[in-house]
Order: structure tokens, then sequence, then C-alpha cells
């Protein structure tokens, strides 16, 4: 299988020289092409911090991320944000969806970021809903539909541009449970109907038991590793 | 410890609020400088009508009252909710609500009294600079004086307790009505959800657009009916006018955001392109939210603008009316015997008047004119009622009278050849005239047949021709026994400057009198003023222009301030509670200067917003005024160069507290975004 991401010895520190916090101390892994792996931790800041570095929001203290053979340690300032919109998709724990735009507008969002062909917009849209199953609510605000729907507009929009990878950060975190298994449903259908690769974080076991390998973190540290039969 | 913990949050407000500080740093400083200014005896005894000047003052006064306390409550309200979550803490931890709104208010009163220290050095600077001013436009020379009363002070704090007291106590009001819930979730609660685009606002702002069309045509009426027939009702029609405006201007303001939505997003070329979709949307809300408002900082700018305007103006009238009133020093109307009474006029004889001026003038030069009538109607009949005045035939001078006149005046003399006539007009009827002599090569002046040599509006005066806005020269000879005298008048050059006193002296001794006026169809009681002294009419005018200008002047500025200061303290407040939506922007893909730049012009947006409506009533309002003060101005650009230039005036005092508040705002997302 083709390696999408590969991550090499990352190290991201916190702290001064009598209070040093090892959030990330040396992780080796590596994500292939259509992949949906999991990487889980009961707590601590370690796997949050780990994600922010793969979507270049954060910076590591040292190691090499490579994402389609770039190494995005190595990147300007001025070229992560292209970077960030040519390459990935993310799913936050909160949504993220602007609450002053539709459902439609906050999946347009990364198409107009991105400069996409207004007139190309809306059939991309109305394609990605109805695998998802959010073409009714298109023409609603955030407000006005539920948490799981809200999600799956958040994985829409991630979708949208055909990202390299996606990033999910504890997509069910603020869903209840049946939420939840249809957000995972969704998402594993993603993976497996569109092919999209997926790395997610998140500390709990049944989200993760939808992935097909689970890394797990502990210290900073990649301590297990599990592959779904 | 509660003093001790107001203080320190006081001081921590300093870096939050400070461009609301500031504004009412300056305004507390105008009202200061404004007080010093009405209770300083230099100004006041400028001239006898300078008294009003601290009437006016005081009324305006009580505008700005009003509307610094709408800005100081309008900004504990939203510290209030900016700190809602501490104040529960507060309580969660046993503090008690009175102590609670006891420590918000000693706070608030520390800023206040912290701004009112500085107001009142800044504001003596202020009304120094002012006094300067008004000096200049006595054309007085001035030194500066630091002296003053207690009034100023009094009154300032007067004003100051009154703003306080008002804001203190409706902040009291609403803390006391909160349970610890409302204040755990004030600062949720504040923007509207989204809604849906309203199909009835659209057609509400049409509506209102139209109605404020038809207000301005009807006020723009109402003014050219009162220009040209001031005999016409208009007030009920100024007043329906002016209530349509107001109307308009907060139904185009609460519903500008859905039309705009409804044209926009059915183009989607225009709603996909670049970040037109993400500031559309946040200014809709933004409107949707604080739509009354924003409905009130329009009518706000409205008034700034209209202030400006017709501030200006008035300077242009004041500044001509002197010399269209009085040009000479002193002036003698209708005093038509030399040395001895006349029967049936009880005035003194000329004489006696010249022997009064000599008492206190010398006399330079002197000339007793006639103005002449054949009681015919050449020009006349051609030209609008309402623009000629009151005299029902044409006029005439004598070229040799007029000659004299304009060298009295320092002003170059003309000369007429046999068989030619020339007009000296006043500029509300030159156009007319214009139009008249395009078509009368000739007029026919008892039996002589006249050719028009020219025609100026330039230095004309009203001296000239009591009653009539324009006159007719003609050569000496044209001049017959068949016409008749509608006013003598004796023009007196003399080498001191009159003064206002000196006229009271003079209208003691010769009181005005009143004449029954025979207009052939109707009979008037009219009471004319026999004297006219240069130096009253110039320090009544001159009060005048500074009793108008600065009244306005101190109004505009305020609003402005005050206009400012609400839009800023709304986006910076913003830029903490919806920082999250740049940070998604920027998870999105969006770098940290296409952030900057989509702020950039949400805030255009959000600034202009509540000023293009303003912008387009007062010019019109502007042109509908010029019909009444164009004929007073120095050019007829002169209203234009008004209007220009008090736009770019407003623009640039709101540039500030745009890029202020741009910068507050790019501070404060560029934490979260580095976070």
């Amino acid at each position: 299988m083709n390696e999408i991401l590969k991550i090499n010895n990352v190290k991201k520190f916190y702290g001064n020289k009598t209070n040093i916090t090892k959030a990330v101390n040396g992780i080796t892994f590596s994500v292939g092409d259509g992949e949906f792996v999991a990487i889980m931790e009961a707590s601590g800041s370690g796997k949050t911090t780990l994600l922010n570095c793969i979507s270049t929001i954060d910076t590591v203290t040292s190691g090499n991320i490579y994402l389609d053979d770039i190494d995005i340690t190595e990147l300007k300032e001025s070229e992560l944000a292209d970077f960030r919109k040519e390459n990935l998709g993310f799913i936050f724990q909160d949504f993220n969806l602007l609450d002053t735009l539709t459902i439609e507008e906050n999946i347009a969002l990364s198409l107009i970021i991105n400069g996409d062909d207004p007139n190309q917009i809306d059939p991309k849209i109305l394609e990605i809903a109805k695998k998802l199953g959010i073409e009714d609510i298109l023409e609603k605000f955030p407000y006005e539909v539920s948490g799981g729907q809200k999600q799956r507009c958040a994985c829409a929009r991630a979708l949208i541009n055909e990202p390299q990878l996606i990033l999910a950060d504890e997509p069910t975190g603020a869903l209840d449970s049946k939420s939840s298994r249809r957000l995972l449903e969704t998402m594993s259908e993603m993976n497996e109907k569109l092919s999209a690769t997926i790395l997610m974080v998140t500390h709990d076991p049944f989200s993760a038991s939808f992935c097909k390998r689970v890394l797990f973190l502990k210290d900073g540290r990649i301590f297990n590793e599990i592959h779904r039969g | 410890m509660l003093n001790k913990l107001a203080f320190r949050n006081a001081k921590r407000s300093i870096r939050d609020y400070i461009i609301y500080l500031i504004t009412v740093t300056l305004a507390f400083s105008l009202i200061f400088s404004f007080n010093l200014i009405i209770f300083s005896k230099d100004i006041l005894e400028l001239s006898s009508i300078m008294n009003s000047f601290q009437m006016c003052i005081i009324i305006v006064s009580i505008i700005v009252i009003l509307v610094v306390g709408w800005l100081i409550y309008y900004t504990m309200k939203f510290m209030l909710q900016k700190r809602s979550k501490e104040f529960a803490t507060y309580m969660i931890l046993g503090i008690k609500k009175k102590q609670i709104i006891k420590l918000f208010l000693l706070e608030n009163i520390i800023l206040g009294v912290f701004s009112l220290i500085i107001s009142f050095f800044i504001g003596i600077i202020l009304s120094q600079l002012m006094t300067l001013i008004i000096m200049n436009i006595f054309q007085l020379p001035y030194q500066i004086n630091f002296s003053f009363g207690s009034e100023p002070i009094l009154l300032t704090l007067f004003y100051f307790c009154l703003i306080y007291l008002f804001s203190l106590w409706k902040t009291r009001r609403k803390i006391k009505k909160m349970k610890i819930r409302d204040l755990l979730y004030l600062d949720k609660t504040n923007e509207k959800k989204a809604n849906h685009i309203s199909r009835l606002n659209p057609i509400i702002f049409i509506f209102s657009l139209l109605c404020g069309i038809g207000a301005l045509l009807l006020f723009h009426n109402t003014i050219k009916n009162i220009m040209e027939d001031s005999s016409t009702p208009s007030g009920l029609h100024l007043i329906i006018s002016l209530v349509l405006i107001i109307i308009s201007i907060y139904g185009v303001t609460l519903t500008i955001s859905d039309f705009l939505l409804t044209v926009l997003m059915k183009r989607k070329k225009i709603k996909y392109h670049g970040d037109n979709l993400i500031i559309i949307r946040q200014f809709s809300s933004k409107i949707k939210t604080m739509g009354f408002t924003l409905g009130t900082i329009s009518l706000l700018v409205t008034l700034t603008w209209v202030s400006l305007n017709v501030s200006n103006m008035f300077y242009g009238v004041f500044q001509t009316q002197t010399e269209n009133q009085a040009p000479y020093d002193i002036m003698i109307y209708n005093i038509y015997s030399e040395t001895e009474t006349e029967i049936g006029n009880d005035s003194p004889p000329l004489k006696q008047y010249i022997d009064f001026v000599n008492e206190y003038y010398t006399i330079n030069e002197k000339l007793t004119y006639n103005v002449y009538t054949n009681r015919e109607t050449p020009i006349r009949k051609y030209i609008s009622n309402g623009l000629v005045g009151y005299q029902p035939y044409d006029c005439y001078l004598k070229l040799s009278d007029y000659n004299q006149l304009l060298k009295m005046r320092g002003l170059k003399e003309i000369t007429l050849k046999d068989g030619e006539y020339f007009i000296h007009t006043f500029r509300d009827v030159e156009e007319e005239l214009k139009t008249y002599l395009q078509t009368h090569q000739t007029i026919q002046v008892g039996e002589y047949t006249l050719h028009n040599k020219g025609m100026t509006s330039r230095n004309y005066t009203t001296a000239w021709s009591r009653g009539s806005s324009y006159i007719v020269v003609v050569p000496d000879q044209v001049i017959t026994d068949n016409f008749e005298i509608v006013n003598q008048i004796t023009a007196i050059d003399t080498k001191e400057e009159t003064t206002e006193e000196f006229a009271e002296k003079m209208r003691k001794k010769f009181p005005a009198k009143v004449y029954v006026e025979d207009r052939e169809t109707y009979q008037t009681m009219i009471s004319i003023q026999q004297v006219t002294v240069k130096g009253e009419v110039e320090s009544e005018n001159r009060s005048m222009l500074t009793i108008t200008t600065f009244s306005l002047m101190y109004l505009a500025f305020i609003f402005i301030a005050v206009v400012g200061t609400i839009l800023s303290i709304q986006s910076l407040s913003d830029s903490t509670k919806y920082c999250y939506r740049y940070v998604t922007l920027h998870k999105l893909g969006m770098d940290a200067h296409q952030i900057y730049k989509t702020l950039a012009k949400q805030l255009l947006f959000f600034f202009i917003a509540p000023i293009i409506y303003p912008l387009i009533i007062s010019i019109s309002t502007a042109y509908s005024l010029s019909y009444m003060f164009d004929a007073f101005m120095k050019s007829d650009y002169s209203i234009l160069g008004y209007v220009i230039f008090n736009i770019f005036l407003f623009l640039f005092i709101y540039l500030i507290y745009y890029i202020a508040t741009y910068f507050g705002f790019k501070k404060n997302i560029n934490e979260k975004i580095k976070e």
C-alpha cells in the first residue's frame, strides 16, 4: 500500500528548562492510502498535540512529518495555509461550523477558500450531501439541525475538496451514542466507498473500534498497535 | 477590599476600552470648553445678542448629554456582558449581588472621574482655541486668559452627574434583575440566530426607500415653495417630511440586509466569489442583531452631516450679509427734508441726524441719493413674484449716483452711453433676468428706449433699492420730473469704525417709524428702521455666525465621536466573542493575510452601511436648502464646496475610528490564531 503519511520520530515538548512536558516523545508511524486509522489515548494532551502537528497548526520540536513525500515540518509559514487547503480536510469535536452560514454555505466554504469555479460549487455540494444523507437540510442554519447532522456537514466540508488526508479530532466528542454510531458508520463509508484516508484521534474505544487499525498512545509514545481482523 | 478590586478592574478596563475612554474624555472636554466660553465675559461682551449664545449652547448641551449618556449606558451594557462570567463567579463564591453592583458601578465611576479630570485640562486648551477663533471672527485681538469662575465647572459637574446617574441607574436595574444563570450565559445571548431571508423585508426595504424619496421630494418642494411664495403654509409639510425621513432611515437600516441577501444570494457568481459569502453573511447577522442601534446611528450620522452643512451655509450667509445689508458706515432712509420737519412726516430733518453723527464720528464722505420709479414694470412683469421683493414697480438709480456709491465702497465705476442701461441684481434673480435679457433687447423707460449694457450680481446691496431685488441704472437724463421717488437714502462714510453702542444711541434718539403702505389693492403697516449702522449689523452677523456654526459644529463632533465609538466597541467585542470564526477559517486553509483582508472588508461594510443612506439624505437636503441659501453665497459653487468639505471632514474622523478598530480587532484574532 502506498504510504501517504509518514511520521518520523516526532517530538513536541512544552514548558521551560525546569518543567518540561513531553506531550509527544518520539513517535514514528505511517498511514497508507485509503486507511482508517485511530490514535487512542486514555487522557492527556499528546494525541491532540500530535494531530495539530500533522495538520500544520502546530510545529514540532524535532522529527519529520511527510505527507505524500513532502516534509511539512520544512514548509514556510506562508506555504502552510495553501498546503492545508489543498491537502487536508478537518473534522473537529465541536463541529466548527460558522453560525452565520447555512449548511450548504458551510460546505461551500472549503471550495470558496480554494478558489473553485462558482458554477461548479452547487453540483459538488449536492453530490456529497446525497452521499452523506444531508441533502434535505442544506438550506438550514447550524442551530436548526442536530449535532449528528452538524458533524456530517463537517464531514462533507472535509471531503468536498477530495483531500489526501482527513484529520478528525474526537469527532464524536459532542454527540450522543446514537448519533456517534451513525457518524462513525458514515466515516467508515467515506473510507470504504470514497476511499478517503482518515486519521482520527479519540479516547473512546467504541469510536476506535470502527477503524481498521488503532495506535495506542501513552506518555507521548506509541506502546501498542492493533489491526482489525 | 472592594475599593481596591474596583480600582484594579478599572485600570484593566482602560486597556480594553481605550477608544471609548478617549471619546468620553473628548466629549467632556468639549462640554467643559463650551461651558467656559458661554460664561466668559470676553465672549459675552462681544455683542448684545451673544447672550443667546449661552442659551443656545445649553440647549445643544441637553442633546449632547442625551447622546453621550446613551453611549455610556451602551458601553456599560457591553462591559457587563463581557464580564458576566466573572460576576457569576463572585456570586457563586458568595459575594452579595449588592456588593457586585457596587463594585461594577464604582469601577465605572472611577473611569468616568478619570476622564472628567483629564477633560478639564483639555477643555481649557480647547476653549482658548475656540475663543481665539471667535475673536478672529470679530476681528479683535486676543490674549490668552486662563482665569474662569466656578460656573463652568459646576455646570460641567452637573452634566456629568446627570449622565452618570442615568447610566448607573439603568445598569443597576439591569443587574438587579439578573440571576446567576443569566450572568453565566449572558455572553452567549448577544447575537440573534441567523435567520432565513425574510420575504417581507425586501418589500419593506423598497417601501422605506420610496418613503424616503417621497419625503425628500416633499422637503424639497416645501422649501422651494417657501422661497417662491412665503405666504404658503409649510410647517406641517416640513414636519411630515422629517418624520417620514426618520421612519425611512430606520426602515432601510433594518431591512437592508435581507434586501442584499435576496439580490446577491441568488447570483452564484457573486455569492461564491472570493470572501463575499462570509462578508455578506456576517454583515447581515450583525444588522439583524443591532438593527435598531444601527438605525439610530444612521440618524445621528444624518444629523451630523445636515448640521455641518447648515452651519456652513449660515457661515456663508453671515459672511456676506454685512456687505449686503450695510455696505456704508451709516445709512439714513427716507428723511426727505434737509432742515425742517416735513408735513405728514414727523421725522426730524436730516440735518439733525447728520449733526448727531458728527458728535461721535468724523464724516469722510456723504451722499444722498434717490431711488426712482415711473410706476411701470417693463422688466418686473417677467420676473416671478417670490423673487422680486415688495416693490411693485421697476426701480431706477441715476448713473451719477450709482457711480458715486460704487466709489464710496472702493469699487470700479461703470460708463453708460446714452440709450444704455445696466442691471445690478441680487443673486437669486440673476437667472430669470438672464432669460429676460435673452428675449428682450430693449426697454422703454419714459421717453427713452434703452439697450442693455450688462448685468452683475457682485457686491449687490439691498441698501440701493429697499424692497426690490434688482436695480436698473440709467443715464441721469432718463429720470425726468414724471418719476417719483420711492426711497431717499443718505449714505455716510465715517473715518472711525461705527459701533453697536452708537446704533443704540441713534435709535433712541430717532426711533423707528410705522408706515401705512399703500400697495394699490391692500394696505400694510410696516415698521422701517430709519438708520442702519454698519458696526451693529456687523456685530449681529458675527454673533449669529458664531452662535449657529459653533452650536451645530459642537453637535456634529459629538455625534461623529459617539457613532464611531459605538461601532468600534461593538466590533471589538465581537473580536473576542466570535474569534472562533476566524480560527475556523484559518484551520480550513485561509492564511492570516487573507483573514485580515476579509476582516478589513467586513469592518468596512459595517462602518459604511450606516452612512450611505445618510449621505444621500444630506446631499439631497443640502440641495433643497440651497434654494434658501444660494442667493446669499459668494459663488454658485459655495454650497457644493461646503457639502464636499463636510463629507471629507466626517470621513476623516470616521476613518480614524475605523483604523483603530481594525488594528484592535486584528490584534485580538491574531492572538487566537497564533495559539
